[in-house]
């Protein structure tokens, strides 16, 4: 017999509070691991959002109130830390949206938009397939809509961009499209990132970071009859020097249409990281806590079993390497289930779950799912350690247990 | 010399009750004891501190030439585990082994024996005692008797030299005690086996009966 089998074979005498014990490990666990791993999921986010060199530049939109587009441009350029200044070619911002689920003569239909943000005469879009635009800037794409691009060939339910948006980043999707004078054309847009169920391009994503400011230039844009859109690229020496120079444009009065910052969204992250290493502190703490109570009242329920070993023979130091397998054994099926059900609840299920029970039809990207192997090593490590510590606490109550005691009731 | 000696041996509880009282006795080598006393006369107290599980208040107790009351924890393990047996009323058999694992609980402190050995050996003994047919069964799917005598089986595990039994038919039926006696009487035939018990049936097994009376042992050979 091993020390395992011996183990097991122990544990099995008092299953109620082996299963109590695996329970709140892995309990505590799930929680250790949805927070931390939403924080990295965030963390990484931004650090990639940061990453991106192309988001030194920074979009402006000439406002006639400004005066001549020469002294805007002039003023523009000279800002500290702007490099260059030149005008934006249109960019082509779009997005692929689930409709979910749409009844058409009973049936169930999937349909994904390819919506477009901004719908004026350069912008050419073309149906592939599906119902011609009923509003400017939107199609409606069955989803068997497979244009000039690969990985759409293979778009299942599962596949679907929103939902494994990241694997799609960086790569470039080409779209024909019709325009308003039935003109046939092609484009192509980038994906940079997945926000909010949206593939978008690395303007868009920033736009929709900062709903607010999308609104306020529409305003601008639609109250304005003689308005013509002119933006201009202003790229930034560095990163970190963007918020100077949006201050600057708006001393100037020029509007900034997207600010690049992510300052709201890096502060939450690091606001996240620094919630989510304090709350697992407390998770952990209070679960050791719970544990220690746990395995001391098992060492008591034991006192016979741990007895009756000493009348065998087994020294204090075997029996303690005994009850050390049991509790590793028990740390391993915590941290096994928590991580076995987390990813359950955070792979297959969670989108049934979001659907069926929340009616939820879009995941936001906060709770977009990844496994950070550091995170599920360090639940691993918890998952052990926590027992252990708890055991070794409780040794000095293992260590009174006298042989004779193999005689005494219960 | 492999004879127990005990000398003044005394146990106070709480420094009231005097369970064993300056006990002075010699234990022969393959001699059948069967020590008989009511209730709460310190049977089991005495059995206790002859099986080292209890320290004694007072006394030595002499085995093999070495006073083992002096001896320390790992020592009075490795004490337990190569020299001593036991036998409870109430089997003490591990509920999650099988009657063959719970055989060579005991054997697996043995570094020297390899698995294999082990279990050959576990299931000669249970063919001694006439349970190799219920080796693979757990102490539940086994009668009181076959409990009692798979435990006896893993007394002698290690073939020590000492069995000590506590009322080892307490729980069991008449047809049974007399299984359970004759088996430990047969095996006083190369080891010193001490039996605790009411029974005065053992009186037709033992080789020595000894009374006890108030923590005091009193009999045959006694000094
Ligand atoms: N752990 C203990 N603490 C206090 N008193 C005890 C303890 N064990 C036994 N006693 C007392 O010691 C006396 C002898 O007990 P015991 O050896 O069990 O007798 P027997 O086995 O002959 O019935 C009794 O009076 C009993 O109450
Ligand atoms: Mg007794």
């Amino acid at each position: 017999m091993s020390l395992f089998r011996l183990s097991l074979a122990n544990m099995r005498c008092n299953k109620g509070k082996t299963a109590v014990n695996i329970l709140i490990i892995a309990l505590a666990l799930i929680l250790f691991l949805v927070v931390n791993n939403l924080a990295a999921a965030l963390a990484q986010y931004v650090n990639g959002m940061k990453a991106l060199p192309k988001y030194r530049t920074l979009q402006v939109t000439y406002n006639r109130g400004f005066g001549s587009r020469e002294t805007f441009e002039g003023t523009l350029k000279g800002m500290s830390h702007v490099k260059q200044v030149r005008q934006a070619a249109s960019p082509l911002i779009g997005m692929i949206q689930d409709s979910a689920q749409k009844i058409t003569d009973g049936a169930y239909e999937d349909y994904y938009y390819l919506t477009f943000q901004e719908f004026h005469p350069d912008v050419k879009i073309d149906l592939i397939s599906g119902e011609y635009p009923k509003h400017p800037g939107e199609v409606v794409i069955p989803l068997n809509f497979q244009p000039y691009y690969d990985s759409y060939m293979s778009l299942t339910k599962e596949k679907i961009p929103y939902l494994n948006g990241k694997d799609f980043i960086g790569d470039t999707i080409t779209f024909s499209f019709r325009d308003v004078q039935e003109n046939w054309h092609q484009d192509k847009v980038t994906v940079v990132g997945v926000y909010d169920s949206v593939k978008v391009l690395e303007e868009a994503s920033t736009a929709y970071l900062y709903q607010e400011d999308f609104i306020r230039l529409s305003k601008i844009r639609f109250e304005d009859p003689n308005y013509q859109p002119t933006d201009y690229e202003v790229v930034v020496d560095e990163y970190q020097n963007i918020p100077a120079v949006e201050k600057q444009m708006e001393n100037y009065g020029a509007i900034p249409s997207r600010k690049t910052s992510l300052g709201g969204i890096g502060d939450f992250a690091f606001l996240m990281s620094g919630a989510s290493a304090a709350l697992s502190a407390v998770v952990i703490a209070f679960t050791l806590l719970i544990v220690c109570y746990l395995i001391s009242s098992l060492i008591g329920k034991r006192k016979k079993l741990v007895a009756l070993f000493q009348t065998l023979g087994y020294r204090n130091a075997k029996i303690f390497r005994m009850l050390l397998s049991e509790v590793l054994l028990i740390g391993l099926a915590g941290t096994l289930a928590a991580n076995l059900l987390t990813a359950l609840l955070f792979g297959p299920l969670w989108e049934p779950i979001l659907t069926r029970f929340f009616s939820v039809y879009f995941l936001p990207l906060a709770i977009q799912w990844d496994y950070y192997w550091r995170t599920v090593l360090i639940s691993a490590a918890a998952g052990c350690l926590i027992p252990l510590c708890a055991l070794l606490f409780c040794y000095p109550k293992l260590a009174k247990i006298r042989p004779a005691e193999v005689l005494s009731d219960g | 010399m492999t004879m127990i000696e005990i000398k003044d041996l005394t146990k106070q509880y709480a420094k009231k009750v005097t369970a064993v009282d300056h006990v002075t006795a010699v234990f022969k080598d393959k001699t059948f004891y069967g020590i008989m006393g009511r209730s709460g006369s310190g049977k089991s107290t005495l059995l206790q501190l002859l099986g080292t599980l209890a320290a004694p208040t007072e006394g030595t107790i002499v085995a093999g030439g070495e006073d083992i009351t002096r001896l320390k924890p790992n020592a009075l393990a490795d004490f337990r585990q190569k020299q001593i047996g036991f036998v409870f009323q109430d089997f003490q058999l591990h509920p999650y082994l099988t009657a063959l694992q719970n055989v060579m609980l005991p054997m697996q402190l043995n570094a020297g024996i390899s698995r294999r050995e082990q279990k050959e050996k576990a299931m000669e003994l249970l063919r001694k005692v006439s349970l190799e047919h219920r080796a693979d069964h757990y102490p539940k799917q086994l009668s009181g008797g076959e409990q009692q005598r798979a435990a006896i089986a893993r007394a002698l595990a290690n073939d020590p030299r000492y069995i000590l039994a506590d009322e080892p038919t307490g729980n069991l039926d008449v047809q049974n005690e007399q299984r359970i006696f004759s088996l430990l009487k047969e095996l006083s035939g190369n080891k010193t086996v001490i039996a605790v018990t009411h029974n005065p049936v053992i009186s037709q097994y033992a080789g020595v009966v000894l009374h006890m009376q108030d923590g005091r042992l009193q009999g045959e050979g006694m000094v």
